[in-house]
């Protein structure tokens, strides 16, 4: 495995703005109208910080109930810790299920690195959960999904 | 709608023909509209639709490393993160990684299940055109699999750009000389669970990996769909809508499965109502197949014997096999040799169409389930049960859809450019279409219509296996010598265009005996057996009704019983508003049963209207406001329902069938 920096590489959607392509959301994600978060193994303030930052640039509602919509995804995180590491596990499912298609969206375990704060390690658990955050470059310049 | 009075600019309505049964409604495409509107949007020529989805411009033929100088283009799976680490998504000095080996605890090697449906996907695209598929190791393939974290995206892949970027200053300055690799390569999300599970056919999985090689070979979604787009205006993006997103009508599942837009938008019925779940294709569709031949050419080697699709398939792929894809949602495309669409595994009402570009229509159910009968069929299946919300949210939305049933619509077509030149129907009331050649039509058990199209040459048709209840429709009158509305002929066959020879041959018939016009509905001229009827016995005359708004005479004779007969169990249309005046001699007869309330054998209508069952229609009747059922003759396949007014003398021993 190449020796690899720790940041993320380089952006480079600059290179393909003229390539842009248009990101389609999964089944799980289609027609989805709100967002509900529920945690497990959580103090009352990492669900809080965890739904204040799901909640920032969220282009939909989100709130910190379980509720019943055939638009909605409930997204559950699990704060047990991995090796005895700080870490979050997501996991997103839609509330009322409509079709096999939607599935369920199960994230690996994000494990805080170092001295990394639970906000961090927050912000880094939802960019891989979310379709619209996303810290990672994209690199599909000129694929379609 | 009548056919032939489209104009240009005229909206289409999907209007469907009459039918006599609410389970077969004829499937029209939209492509021969073209030129017109559906849904406000403007339908597109197959041709046009093949441009639209190949207008990225990227093949394998152009920039490709030459990769495809030898007609073959390799197809290949990522076994390891490692190889993947050493292949061109890292760059020479390994400083630099795109997305899909950067985050290596994101990557996932094909399990075999998707193995498995990535080489049928593959088998499938290689049916239609004119290069070679062929399975190397990684580092040799043109298109790879994978799966990886798609930021939400379930899948995605890499157009076959080729070379164009490497010799970018992007390129020279990351070091990523050989960026144009990249092509073709689809990568699936691993961490969803759909595409996992279940991967059989008409489920997301499979059509997902045969969406996503579409991509690899150069095609583009119907659309440049936006997910930014704010439609209303109020400064958060909508979601992607037909309605406000589709920018021609065909944009769809029924024709592509580069679309993301459900198949109803444009009036087909792919849901899956004895699962409660949407039925996804298993193959590319007529329009992706328009445009991926437009690319690579056809394949003319695909298939050339005699094959048969559907139940008893002979085409060596599990998709167009019936018994093995129980909800096909397919198209069918064929090189060659005298071929077959069997649909006999079916006992609903089937529609089967032999013209290249066509709609079939075929399985499904015809009553909706209760939950607990869903949830066993999905239990059957290895499928999560359905929950009471989930129910309630299905019937919420067959109602808004008008659905009367659950019986599939449009979900088997013909690729353009194919003959398929028989058909065989199932169990039910089925409508076979003949196309323009000589064709072979099994009806199989059930009232079946046989429609055969005379405009131009459509040579010498023949029905196998025709019944006393079947009907001939025919899209130009029969002649007919002496104006009595009964078509008779000698030998086997029935000329239907003495111009140019098109004819029938009707085994089973009885040239003698002959048809009878039953009416013409939407241009469309339909022919029953002349020997479905009472016949008239000594003092007795037999009136029947047909399409329309028919008044049925009495016998002048007062010593005669007239016999009205109504054709209530016909396959085709309601028989109209009818009229009649009836006495203590007289007899109705229908081939279905009237409506009786309480269940005592008296059928009353105190408004003097009678509602005719099955097929539709009223009669209004002078004379009587209460029939007696006197008894049913069932016979040839027939069953014979025969009423009289109370307490008359009159009733089933005097009717001959």
């Amino acid at each position: 495995m190449p020796d690899l920096p720790n940041a993320p590489p380089p952006a480079l959607t600059s290179f393909a703005a003229t390539m842009s392509q248009r990101t389609i959301a999964a089944p799980l994600w289609r027609g989805v109208r709100s967002v509900g978060l529920t945690c497990i193994a959580a103090t009352p303030d990492q669900c809080a910080t965890l739904l204040s930052i799901l909640q920032r640039g969220a282009p939909v509602p989100v709130d910190g109930f379980d509720a019943a919509d055939r638009a909605r995804v409930q997204i559950t995180a699990d704060l047990a810790p991995v090796d005895g590491r700080p870490a979050i596990a997501l996991s997103a499912r839609p509330s009322i299920v409509m079709d096999d298609a939607q599935g369920e969206w199960i994230g690996p375990a994000v494990i805080a690195g170092r001295g990394e704060d639970f906000a961090t390690l927050a912000e880094r658990a939802l960019d891989q959960a979310l379709p619209w955050r996303g810290a990672r470059p994209n690199n599909r310049l000129t694929g379609e999904n | 709608m009548e056919l032939s009075t489209l104009v240009p600019g005229t909206p289409v309505e999907r209007d469907w023909p009459l039918g006599g049964a609410d389970d077969i409604v004829e499937s029209l495409s939209l492509d021969p509209f073209a030129g017109q509107t559906y849904a406000n949007k403007p339908i597109a020529t197959a041709t046009q639709a093949g441009n639209i989805l190949t207008r990225s411009g990227y093949s394998w033929n152009i920039n490709n490393y030459g990769e495809l100088n030898d007609g073959v283009l390799n197809f290949g799976f990522w076994n390891s993160y490692a190889e993947l680490a050493n292949s061109y998504y890292v760059n020479a000095t390994g400083t630099i990684a795109l997305d899909e080996a950067f985050y290596a605890d994101a990557f996932s090697a094909f399990n075999a299940d998707q193995r498995a449906m990535a080489r049928a996907g593959i088998a499938l695209w290689d049916d239609l055109i004119a290069i070679t598929f062929k399975e190397t190791k990684s580092y040799n393939a043109d298109i790879t699999f994978g799966n990886t974290n798609t930021g939400g995206a379930q899948a995605y892949a890499y157009l076959p750009f080729g070379n164009i970027f490497d010799d970018s200053a992007f390129a020279k300055f990351y070091d990523l000389e050989d960026y144009g690799r990249l092509s073709g390569d689809v990568w699936i999300d691993g961490f969803v669970s759909s595409n996992f599970f279940p991967v059989r056919d008409s489920f997301y999985a499979k059509t997902t990996i045969v969406h996503e090689l579409g991509h690899s070979l150069g095609l583009s979604h119907p659309g440049d769909y936006d997910a930014l787009d704010d439609d209303d205006g109020d400064g958060v993006p909508d979601p992607i809508t037909y309605a406000n997103d589709a920018a021609y009508a065909q944009d769809s599942a029924q024709y592509s499965i580069m679309s993301y837009f459900d198949a109803y938008e444009t009036g087909a019925q792919h849901i899956d109502w004895a699962n409660l779940r949407f039925g996804y294709a298993s193959t590319p569709m007529v329009h992706d197949i328009v445009a991926i031949q437009k690319l690579y050419g056809a394949d003319k080697t695909t298939r050339t014997g005699d094959t048969v699709y559907g139940f008893n398939s002979t085409a060596n792929r599990a998709e167009l096999d019936f018994t093995k894809n129980a909800a096909p949602i397919v198209a069918i495309y064929d090189a060659g040799g005298n071929d077959t669409l069997d649909f006999s595994g079916w006992n609903t009402p089937s529609v089967i169409d032999l013209n290249a570009g066509a709609f079939s229509s075929g399985g499904g159910i015809e009553s909706f389930l209760t939950l607990e009968q869903v949830n066993a069929n999905r239990a059957a299946q290895g499928l999560a049960p359905r929950s009471q919300a989930t129910f309630d949210a299905y019937t919420a939305l067959r109602e808004e859809l008008g659905l009367t049933n659950g019986l599939y619509k449009d979900n088997i077509s013909i690729a353009y450019g194919v003959t398929i030149e028989n058909a065989i129907g199932g169990g039910g009331n089925d409508r076979l279409i003949g196309n323009q050649v000589a064709n072979k039509l099994t009806g199989g058990a059930g009232r079946d219509i046989f429609e055969l199209r005379t405009s131009g040459v459509s040579g010498v048709d023949t029905v196998t296996d025709w019944q006393r209840g079947d009907v001939l429709a025919v899209d130009r009158a029969i002649r007919d010598n002496n104006n009595d509305g009964i078509i008779t002929w000698r030998g086997s066959t029935v000329a239907l265009d003495t111009t140019d020879g098109d004819a029938v041959v009707l085994a089973g018939a009885n040239g003698a005996a002959g048809l009878r016009l039953l009416g013409s509905v939407d241009g469309v001229f339909y022919y029953g057996d002349a020997r479905v009827r009472p016949v008239a016995g000594r003092n007795q005359q037999v009136a029947e009704s047909g399409f329309g708004n028919d008044v049925l005479k009495s016998s002048s004779n007062s010593k005669i019983s007239d016999i009205f007969f109504f054709d209530t169990a016909n396959p085709v249309a309601g028989l109209g508003n009818d009229s009649l005046t009836f006495t203590a001699r007289d007899m109705i007869v229908t081939t279905t049963a009237l409506f009786d309330g309480n269940d005592d054998g008296i059928i009353r209508f105190n408004d003097g209207v009678l509602d005719l069952s099955g097929a539709g229609g009223t009669v209004t009747i002078t004379g009587t406001r209460a029939l007696e059922f006197d008894g049913m003759i069932e016979q040839n396949g027939m069953r014979f329902y025969i009423y009289s007014a109370v307490g008359s003398s009159v009733g089933l021993g005097s009717v001959d069938v």
